[in-house]
């Protein structure tokens, strides 16, 4: 368990370098959670879908507004060779709500990514559709139900 | 030959459900497929921000009516492990088993809706039939049929007593006796066979990839089950092996159900066996003892499902809390699979990935009390 | 008159339902589908499930009636030959239920379409929706 946990921090160190903030294992949970710059979460995705062959699967982002000046999302991950549960974390500045798209590693962010941008505003770069996905044609623009202001 | 788009929903007799999809077809053949979600979507975050953990459960419950057992275990697991609370050994055991038979249902619910939509309306209704047995340990067990609002924060809202057990029991001897029979029609009968083998294939690579979970992953051979991977409840001292076919087409997926059913049946057994006596419930405080982000993740009936939540400390609601529900993540794995299929095949390819909308649209929850909470204009657009 | 007496004796013994849901949690739906089948059986009334609302006399709505849905159910309505009558099912369709407030929902289907009986629960036993389409026809074989 924990040198799986070792391999992934010395690759991702490797990887990012600089973006890698921070890291801890959830006590409860035994699960690796992971702070990534926002520069760097494309590679940090990538990288982690190098490490299970590409045996990656994206449980879901989820987003929250926490009421600071910034807006957390965290990547469920699940490696399916190494059977670990990864959260990969990245903060996000209110006055810049932009991310890197990961669509190009996870078909499967797609959805993910639409419904954070619909729900918090936050703008996914390099994502191929973004466009709203649950809320009616005629909600308003700019209104962002989960947003806290 | 330009392509033709063909709608259809959001309400189309396929479903029980309303959702709409929007088919790109040249002749009779899928090409693309978009789908439109939010027919069901209740935005259940602004109720849920006015409501405490305890009545959180309650709104999640009704999420989705039928995989609403795995709801809200996720959801009381979430917080009881964001307020570090230990859940007595016996209520463990008797989560577990309500879950089951949450399972069973659904599963045998799933099977007679798809032999429905394959024409076949005498298995329909006797999978119908045998699903009431289920429905009957339900009410037994937890005093409801559907809406059990069995688990509570701190464990379990009722006991099951030794006679019970031996009812329990007796009831699913029978049923084993029926999902035999359900198997071989499924395996055997050329109508069904017809119907499924080879309709909606997904490949194992695009399944890992666009995130298919539960069922459907696992008709495309993938070995994934929370159950096994990521024990919670009972499951680390319960025997349970994950089910998985290599077809990765619709009959396999409905295979998977059926296996899944004979599984259940033999879990629930082995925790009635094991099940420890000792108290059921333990009190829980009404407010977050500290500031902690939790997640709970369960094998619902179709797949994995995710409760995500923050709590702050003294507060007596959740800040945020997030849902993922299985349909959800397997929609980009139906488009995929319904993309170069006939029209005649949409109905069974839906279904095989046991869409359920109403999770689907629920849309991420509850917000929370916030002193000044932000409230969205709705006048201006309606 | 005595044609309108044949169509009105017809539609008694065949009531042909169409089930709406516009937004429910399923649970109900379940409930609706249940009724239909062999330990309850509404058949044995002569109402059948039909998928389309030109052949439907009774709407069964479930559900908490979402903004997306409000265009759709009306039209189904105005599909649905006259006479028509409309069998609200769950706390849902009654008021909102556990929904009432949330920003998606309109809460109560009667807001949007006269509603003829209307079946309390969450959801409401098979048994409960049985009954609310026999009063429906109660009601319908004393009108003139």
């Amino acid at each position: 368990m924990v040198e799986v946990h070792d391999m992934i921090i010395d690759e991702l160190r490797r990887r990012l370098k600089g973006g890698l903030l921070n890291w801890d294992v959830n006590v409860k949970s035994m699960c690796l959670t992971i702070r990534v710059d926002r520069s760097s979460t494309l590679e940090a995705i990538r990288s982690l879908a190098e490490i299970s062959e590409g045996r990656l699967h994206l449980t879901t982002i989820s987003g929250a507004d926490l009421g600071g000046d910034s807006i957390e999302l965290t990547y469920f991950l699940w490696l399916h060779d190494q059977e670990e549960r990864i959260l990969l974390k990245v903060n996000l500045p209110k006055d810049a709500l932009r991310a890197q798209s990961v669509t190009t590693v996870l078909p499967a962010a797609i959805l993910y990514e639409r419904e954070v941008y619909e729900m918090l505003g936050v703008v996914f770069e390099g994502h191929p559709k973004l466009e709203r996905l649950f809320l009616p044609e005629n909600w308003p623009e700019g209104v962002y139900p989960l947003r806290r202001s | 030959m330009p392509s033709v788009d063909i709608n259809i929903g959001p309400v189309h007799p396929a479903l029980h459900e309303p959702e709409k999809f929007v088919f790109k077809v040249d002749g009779e053949v899928v090409v693309d497929v978009e789908p439109r979600l939010g027919y069901v979507h209740r935005g259940i975050e602004k109720a849920a921000g006015e409501k405490t953990f305890t009545q959180a459960v309650y709104l999640v419950e009704r999420v989705c009516g039928i995989c609403n057992v795995a709801h809200t275990l996720a959801s009381v697991q979430a917080i009881e492990r964001a307020f570090e609370v230990d859940v007595p050994a016996r209520a463990k055991y008797l989560r577990t088993i309500i879950h089951e038979l949450n399972r069973l249902h659904s599963h045998l619910l799933l099977l007679g809706v798809a032999c429905e939509l394959m024409g076949f309306d005498t298995l329909f209704m006797m999978l119908w039939r045998d699903r009431e047995v289920v429905m009957d340990l339900m009410e037994l067990a937890t005093g409801n049929r559907v809406m059990s609002a069995y688990n509570v924060i701190g464990g379990v809202r009722r006991n099951i007593s030794d006679h019970e057990v031996s009812t329990i029991r007796k009831a699913l001897t029978s049923l084993s006796e029926g999902v035999k029979r359900y198997r071989k029609a499924f395996a055997e009968d050329p109508t069904i066979r017809a119907r499924c083998v080879n309709v909606g294939r997904l490949s194992p690579f695009k399944g890992i990839s666009l995130g298919a979970v539960g069922p459907t992953a696992r008709g495309s051979g993938i070995n994934v089950d929370v159950r096994v991977k990521e024990p919670y409840a009972a499951f680390d001292e319960i025997q349970c092996t994950p089910i998985t076919y290599n077809e990765g087409d619709s009959w396999a997926r409905f295979m998977v159900r059926i296996d899944e059913l004979h599984e259940s049946i033999r879990i629930i057994d082995e925790a009635l066996n094991k099940m420890p006596r000792g108290p059921i419930r333990v009190p829980v405080a009404e407010v977050a003892p500290q500031t902690a982000e939790s997640f709970s993740i369960v094998e619902a009936p179709r797949g994995e499902l995710l409760h995500h939540i923050y709590v702050k400390k003294g507060e007596d609601r959740p800040l945020r809390y997030r849902i993922r529900t299985p349909t959800y993540a397997n929609m980009p794995a139906l488009c995929e699979m319904l993309k170069g299929g006939y029209i005649a095949d949409i109905p069974v390819t839906l279904v095989s990935i046991d869409p359920c909308f109403s999770c689907t649209d629920r849309l991420t929850l509850i917000d929370i009390r916030s002193h000044k909470r932000k409230v969205v204009r709705l006048k201006s657009s309606i | 008159m005595s044609l309108l007496k044949l169509a009105k004796w017809a539609r008694l013994k065949s009531p042909w339902i169409l089930h709406v849901n516009t937004g429910a949690c399923n649970s109900c739906d379940i409930e609706v589908l249940a009724a239909l089948t062999p330990r309850f059986d509404v058949e044995r009334f002569g109402a059948i499930l039909k998928p389309s609302p030109r052949h439907a006399d009774i709407l069964i709505v479930t559900g908490a009636l979402t903004r997306q849905a409000v265009e759709r159910v009306k039209r189904v309505y105005e599909q649905t030959p006259d006479p028509k009558f409309v069998i609200a099912v769950g706390a849902c369709a009654l008021s909102g239920g556990v929904f009432q407030g949330c920003y998606g929902v309109l809460s109560g289907v009667d807001k949007v379409m006269p509603v003829d009986v209307y079946v309390p629960g969450c959801p409401p036993r098979p048994d409960a929706i049985i009954h609310g389409v026999i009063k429906l026809i109660e009601k319908v074989s004393k009108s003139g």
